[in-house]
């Protein structure tokens, strides 16, 4: 067992220096050995220094939890002014899962934050909807217009992203078109001018 | 049935601040069992949710039991979960007459959806109306 004093009671030992005649002044000597044995010591070591050892690592847990989160917080802040960030954000914030640790407080904010780009997903998933639509009445300018007008991150998965690609290849070809046309005008009205003259 | 409401009415008017509300939610969720995975069937599903929540009903006769879980794929949807707790707290073992009452504009009144993104404001209306609807139907089957 455990014990700083080698298993014995200061009691007993007391009692055993009185009867054996070992006292000063009347009174029992004071033990003069170490206090405790040296394998008491180790175990004492090792156990100071799990204890310091298990706080130092949640101490360092505890602050890469809290640098990964000011650093989405970071992206967060420069996303609400440049929109298309917030995959970035995203993926940041996604990255938390396996943090432990993590306070209600930013539980809260990850949450919600994560919330707000599920929000924006899905408005960009209703303007995809709506340029299909467009497209399935044949009006390919006006899905051109609602995909060049985006100014957002690009928040669709897979199958959907694939289909805005599609769509932005189909205004960047009726943008080329339209260019082509502008720069046709004035040179068929010049040569018709001329024709005339 | 007035006390729950009561106790959810008051709970919610002793909020500080805004975020009273979410550490509630997640403390919702957090002690919210989920279910048997053999339950998890896709006619369960409550649609128009960012995740995935089944709701599923059953009827003794008398009450309606309800289960239900929420899965995100790699996230954990504490938020959604707890909105799910939080119906279930008002109308879990019910009877389909009781939940009918309830005026389902409840959690409006006690501002649940002060501050709550749209898709999570959509997500937890189509539950309750869900809730809603298996309350109709059980009540029609004990009529007959």
């Amino acid at each position: 067992m455990f014990s700083f004093l080698n298993g014995k009671s200061p009691f007993d030992e007391a009692e055993e220096r009185l009867e054996a005649g070992d006292t000063v002044n009347g009174k029992p000597r004071l033990p003069s050995g170490p206090i405790m044995g040296w394998q008491d010591g180790v175990f004492l070591l090792v156990i100071v220094g799990l204890i310091v050892g298990g706080y130092q690592y949640y101490q360092h847990v505890k602050r890469s939890c809290a640098e990964t989160f000011a650093q989405c917080d970071s992206l967060y802040v420069a996303a609400t002014a440049d929109a298309t960030k917030f995959a970035e954000v995203e993926a940041c914030y996604e990255s938390t899962w396996d943090l432990a640790f993590v306070s209600d407080t930013l539980e809260v904010l990850r949450q919600n934050r994560l919330g707000e780009i599920e929000d924006m997903r899905n408005a960009q998933k209703d303007l995809l909807a709506n340029a299909n639509d467009a497209l399935d009445k044949g009006d390919t300018a006006a899905a051109a217009k609602i995909v060049t007008e985006y100014k957002g991150a690009m928040l669709l998965y897979t199958g959907d992203k694939s289909e805005w690609d599609d769509i932005v290849k189909i205004a960047q070809i009726q943008a080329a078109k339209d260019a082509a046309k502008a720069v046709a005008a004035p040179a068929n009205s010049a040569a018709d001018s001329s024709a005339a003259k | 049935m007035d006390s729950r409401l009561n106790e959810v009415r008051e709970t919610f008017a002793n909020f500080a601040d805004e975020d009273g509300k979410w550490k509630y939610l997640l403390d919702l969720a957090r002690a919210h069992k989920g279910m048997d995975a053999a339950l998890k069937d896709e006619k369960f599903i409550i649609q128009g949710c960012a995740s995935t929540m089944y709701l599923v009903p059953k009827f003794d006769g008398e009450k309606i039991h309800f289960e239900m879980d929420v899965e995100g794929g790699t996230t954990n949807p504490l938020i959604s979960r707890g909105l799910g707790a939080l119906a279930l707290k008002v109308y879990n073992d019910m009877a389909p007459a009781d939940i009918l009452a309830v005026d389902p504009k409840f959690f409006q009144d006690i501002g649940l959806n002060v501050g709550l993104s749209p898709t999570r404001s959509n997500g937890f209306a189509s539950l309750v109306k869900q809730i809603y609807l298996y309350a109709r139907v059980f009540a029609a089957l004990a009529k007959k």
